[in-house]
This record gives structure tokens, sequence and C-alpha cells, in this order.
């Protein structure tokens, strides 16, 4: 059985300084602020099909539209 | 789960670009969903035949994201802040891109997603080459 977690949090005083930033991108978050929860997926899919060195080979016309 | 808002103060804010759907928020808000799909392809000799390349033909597109096994541990959580703002210099930003978000304020839960997938095909140019 699994007890319920008790958490409490203070925050403290919060000051910065300048920021300097260059970009935020790809699905993620930059915030200046109280939020409740952050869940954030990343997937990039490097290899193996993404660099090809080869005659073409055309994929196969699917009979579905795309998946939302 | 209990949230306690602070003021944020800003002293300066520059954002040179916001683009591809990212969001520039400032003040409160609720619940934030950003989503992207990106297929790029590159291809050295530009031999496209119709929209061959779609999302259904990569299971990255598809697959199910991968979470917490369920049941997880419920967790009953207080967040207090005794001092009411939050103080920032001025921020420089050169930007803000693909379903991302910048926010002054407040606000629910964020929940961001992202699958790319970067095909390159090079057509077999160095024999194209040397022909």
């Amino acid at each position: 059985m699994t007890t319920p977690l008790n958490m409490n949090v203070t925050n403290g005083p919060l000051s910065v300084g300048a920021i300097r930033l260059l970009g935020v991108s790809i699905s993620s978050a930059f915030l200046l602020g109280d939020t409740e929860s952050i869940t954030l997926y990343s997937y990039f899919d490097t290899p193996p099909e993404s660099v090809i060195v080869s005659p073409l080979v055309p994929l196969p016309e699917l009979p579905e539209g795309d998946i939302e | 789960m209990s949230l306690q808002c602070r003021t944020t103060i800003v002293a300066a804010l520059y954002v040179n670009t916001v683009s591809s759907s990212g969001t520039l928020q400032l003040g409160d808000g609720d619940r934030t969903d950003m989503k992207t799909k990106a297929l790029a392809v590159q291809k050295a000799i530009p031999n496209f035949i119709k929209d061959e390349f779609r999302y259904a033909s990569y299971p990255l597109f598809f697959l199910p994201k991968l979470t917490l096994k369920q049941p997880c541990v419920s967790v009953n959580m207080t967040s207090v802040s005794p001092w009411p703002t939050i103080q920032v210099g001025p921020v420089y930003m050169l930007g803000i891109s693909s379903s991302s978000i910048m926010r002054v304020g407040c606000g629910g839960p964020l929940q961001g997603s992202s699958r790319i997938k970067h095909i390159r095909d090079f057509n077999n140019l160095t024999s194209a080459e040397n022909n």
C-alpha cells in the first residue's frame, strides 16, 4: 500500500540579475514565475536512415492518412 | 496541489524573434500544451515524388510517449511564498521557436512534446559527380 506523500515548499526571496539567452526552442520553456508542473518531451532520432548516401528508394504509398 | 502565485518584476525585456509557434507570454495563464512534429528532409538531387515523406511512415511519430507507470505515489504538495515578488533584471533573448514558451508570470501545468526526424539523402552524389 502506498501512503500519500506530503510535501511542503516555502519559497524564499528571489532576486535575479541580468539574463542573456540565445534561444528557447523545441518544446522547451523559460519561465519567470511559478508553475504547477512541467512535463517536456523531446525526440530527435538521427540514425539509421537520417543520412542516406545511395540511390533513391521510394517509400510505398500508404492507404491511410497521417496519424494525428 | 496548492500553489501561491508571486508577482514577477522584470526590469527590461528584449526578444528578437518569436517564430514557429513559439510563445511569449506576459502574465498569468492556465494550462499550456505545446506540440511539434518536424520532418526535415534534405536531398542533394530534389527528386521528390508527391508526399513521399509522411509522419505515419516513421514509428517515431506514433509510438506512445513514455510515462511513469501508474499508479504513482500520490503527493500532497503545498507551496507557500512569504515573499510576494520575484525580482529579475534585464532579459535579453534572441529567439523563441518551435512550440517553446517564455513566460513571465504564474501558470498551471505545462506540457511540451516534440518529435523530429532529420533525413538527409545525398542521392549518391559522389557517383553522380564522377559521371
